[in-house]
């Protein structure tokens, strides 16, 4: 079966698993709602059903559709061909390498990190912290040595100047202070 | 008529007010500028200045994003001419015909023609705009609550097939939107509902969250992988060095000669019907126009090889799309493309309901808008004459930097729509969700469709419903539901019955 290990290996399956899985969670949830019905109409639980219903059957196509697409690639890579045809079956562009995922795992990270700190850090510090770790994911200044670090201080304190001069000054919007401060 | 005839007066007199006109200049620049830069898009620009609409009024607001839609149009030409990097998506054709020019030394010609044939474009656009909008919304008002149901069936069918990739994929980012809408308080029993136990979610996901997650923060991790294995700047070096004065790019009478009248307005009416058409948005528009000018072309031998006319077709429609979208979205409040969906976000968070009754009841707030529209066009050339000579700098700017300035303005924003700090989490949720939905090839606009229109899906759906004790033969009887949903048969057929009978007969014939 080499187009279903095809399949599985290019990890497409991954999102609609996932997808799956929400969706089961979110019919649970549906069907604590109460009935589908109330006086012979729809009640709250009524388009969540619906919904989850529709989404199984989508996720279903999707699957299918994948799965044919492989198969039908596979069957075209194991036919000879030329270097014209070679050049045409070029994979799409996708991140692909150890370190596209750790970027992108380390600014996941840090924005959780800013999310869950940003009211007891205060905007401020949570800011700089946060515009110092994207700095670094994009690894600003790196060739630089010291003075990429420097850099890295200086233009991440800038950053959260403007983000505050934008919100607080011009805008005249509320931002929170450190809560060990208040 | 004469009523609205002065309520479009009255709109280009509200923008002549400095503050209201130093809102549309800026808005105008900032779409440009991030339609510019590749990775950056005047749908994220619009969903980056949504938090702060709040603390403004609905009129600048809306002006400025009008704005940024026009500037956003025309901005992704700017790369595609100098580098070959289209700035936008609509900006593929272009791209393809003004880089050669550009190679071949004429690359200012290239940018003076994608100017002015953005700016017939966009006055076209808005013109149509301006007179077609206040008569479709007279006819909306016959439509009533089965139609309406029906007509966002009809939205959402358009948008999934339009997704080239896969309708399968459509439909889930669709249900997807749909499912998350449904989050917090029931909208017609007020009961609390799909909430996980968690009370933050009874009030339901705001729509910033959503906006700034599936455009902002999917896109910072979009270029933080691809920047992972490329530098930090767009890393593009000349041939050559290119010196351009702004005389350069002074307007000519030849320049506009060279492509008649005629054919800017009939590549503008392209763009603008195209944009009509819920899902279709400035790649078709320019696309469908790019593809009709070289079969009707008198110099057909220039096509794909620096073609000024291909340049002017493009950009020419996909600035009369934004015209054109805008009347879906204003009329029955169901946007034409992703820009006018975050558009929409921002009529709806200012308390505003797109529709009829908006158009005639409040055609006045709208009127600055469209005239907005109309100006922005006009600052095209006038802005290229001050900052072309500036316009190949723009790759040389720092990614980190920038992406970084980004983020902390996207999640700052997520905070301030309603001072919490769980719709920020949302919006990173979100944000991540969008991003391996993109990879996977699932359309963030159909997911941000579902999300706006779903509340009001389920509302029709249920009154109309109410209407006949649950039968829903309500919405086979009434012309107007039955009008909309011939409309899905006939789009079925077309776009998905017929070419894959057509491919089916080219699979099975005995040349295969």
């Amino acid at each position: 079966m080499p187009e279903k290990l095809s399949y599985f290996r290019s990890g497409d399956w991954i999102l609609p698993i996932i997808i799956f899985i929400s969706t089961t969670a979110y019919l649970v949830e549906a069907l604590q709602n109460g009935s589908f019905f109330r006086y012979g109409l729809p009640s709250a639980g009524f388009m969540p059903i619906v919904l989850s219903v529709a989404m199984y059957l989508s996720l279903l196509a999707v699957i299918v559709g994948q799965i044919r697409r492989h198969k039908v690639r596979h069957d075209i890579e194991s036919a000879p061909r030329s270097l014209e045809e070679m050049h045409d079956l070029e994979p799409s562009v996708r991140p692909s390498g150890s370190s596209a995922y750790v970027s992108l795992a380390a600014v996941i990270l840090i924005s959780l990190l800013y999310v869950l700190l940003f009211r007891k850090l205060g905007f401020a510090v949570a800011t700089f912290f946060f515009s110092l770790g994207l700095l670094s994911t994009f690894r600003f200044g790196w060739s630089k040595g010291f003075l990429g670090i420097a850099l890295n201080i200086v233009v991440a304190a800038a950053i959260s100047l403007f983000a505050y001069l934008f919100f607080a000054v011009l805008f005249g919007i509320q931002l929170p202070k450190m809560e060990l401060l208040t | 008529m004469m009523e609205q005839l002065l309520h479009v007066l009255g709109g280009f007199e509200t923008i002549a007010e400095p503050a209201v006109f130093g809102y549309l200049v800026a808005g105008f620049l900032i779409g440009t500028l991030f339609a510019a830069i590749p990775g950056l898009t005047g749908t994220l620009a619009i969903a980056l200045i949504l938090p702060i609409t709040y603390s403004m009024d609905i009129t600048p607001s809306l002006v400025m994003c009008a704005a940024i839609f026009m500037g956003a149009q025309y901005g992704g030409s700017i790369t595609a001419i100098t580098v070959n990097i289209p700035g936008a998506p609509c900006a593929v054709m272009t791209a393809y015909e003004g880089n050669i020019l550009m190679r071949r030394g004429e690359g200012a010609r290239a940018l003076r023609s994608a100017g002015l044939a953005s700016m017939m474009g966009g006055v076209v656009g808005a013109v149509l705009l301006m007179t077609l909008a206040p008569i479709i919304a007279q006819a909306a008002l016959y439509v009533q609550t089965p139609g309406k149901f029906s007509l966002i069936l009809f939205a959402f069918f358009v948008i999934i097939i339009s997704n080239d990739q896969s309708i399968a994929k459509g439909i889930v980012a669709t249900l997807l939107g749909l499912m998350v809408a449904t989050i917090g308080i029931d909208v017609a029993s007020s009961k609390a509902r799909q909430t996980f136990g968690l009370p933050s979610l009874v009030e339901g996901i705001d729509l910033m969250a959503v906006i700034i997650g599936a455009f902002a923060i999917s896109e910072l991790l979009v270029q933080v992988t691809a920047s992972s294995r490329n530098k930090n700047t767009l890393n593009y070096n000349p041939t050559e060095s290119v010196k351009w004065s702004w005389r350069d790019f002074l307007p000519r009478g030849s320049d506009y000669s060279f492509i008649g009248t005629y054919r800017y307005i009939k590549f503008a009416m392209i763009g603008y019907f195209v944009g009509v058409l819920p899902g279709a948005g400035g790649s078709s528009a320019a696309f469908v126009s790019y593809a009709e000018a070289k079969r009707s072309s008198s110099r057909p031998e220039e096509y794909n090889n620096g073609s000024v006319e291909g340049i002017s077709a493009s950009e020419s429609a996909n600035n009369a799309m934004c015209g054109g979208s805008l009347v879906p979205m204003l009329t029955f409040g169901i946007p034409g493309d992703t820009t006018s969906a975050v558009i929409l976000g921002v009529l709806i968070i200012n308390g505003l309901q797109p529709g009829p009754q908006m158009m005639t009841e409040q055609f006045a707030v709208i009127t600055p808008m469209m005239a907005a529209l109309l100006i922005a066009a006009l600052l095209i050339p006038i802005t290229l004459l001050f900052l072309g000579p500036w316009y190949m700098r723009l790759v040389s700017i720092n990614k980190a930097v920038l992406f970084s300035s980004i983020a902390v303005v996207a999640m700052v924003g997520a905070y301030v729509s309603t001072f919490s700090v769980f719709q920020m989490g949302a919006a990173l949720a979100i944000g991540v969700g969008a991003y391996f939905m993109q990879r996977g090839g699932y359309p963030m606009v159909s997911f941000l469709l579902g999300f706006i229109l779903g509340p009001d899906l389920e509302v029709y759906m249920r009154r109309s419903l109410a209407i006949t004790d649950g039968s829903p033969s309500i919405f086979f009887t009434r012309p107007d539901s039955l009008f909309f949903l011939g409309l899905i048969a006939v789009f079925f057929f077309f776009m998905i019955v017929r070419p894959w009978i057509s491919s089916r007969r080219k699979h099975l014939s005995p040349d295969k």
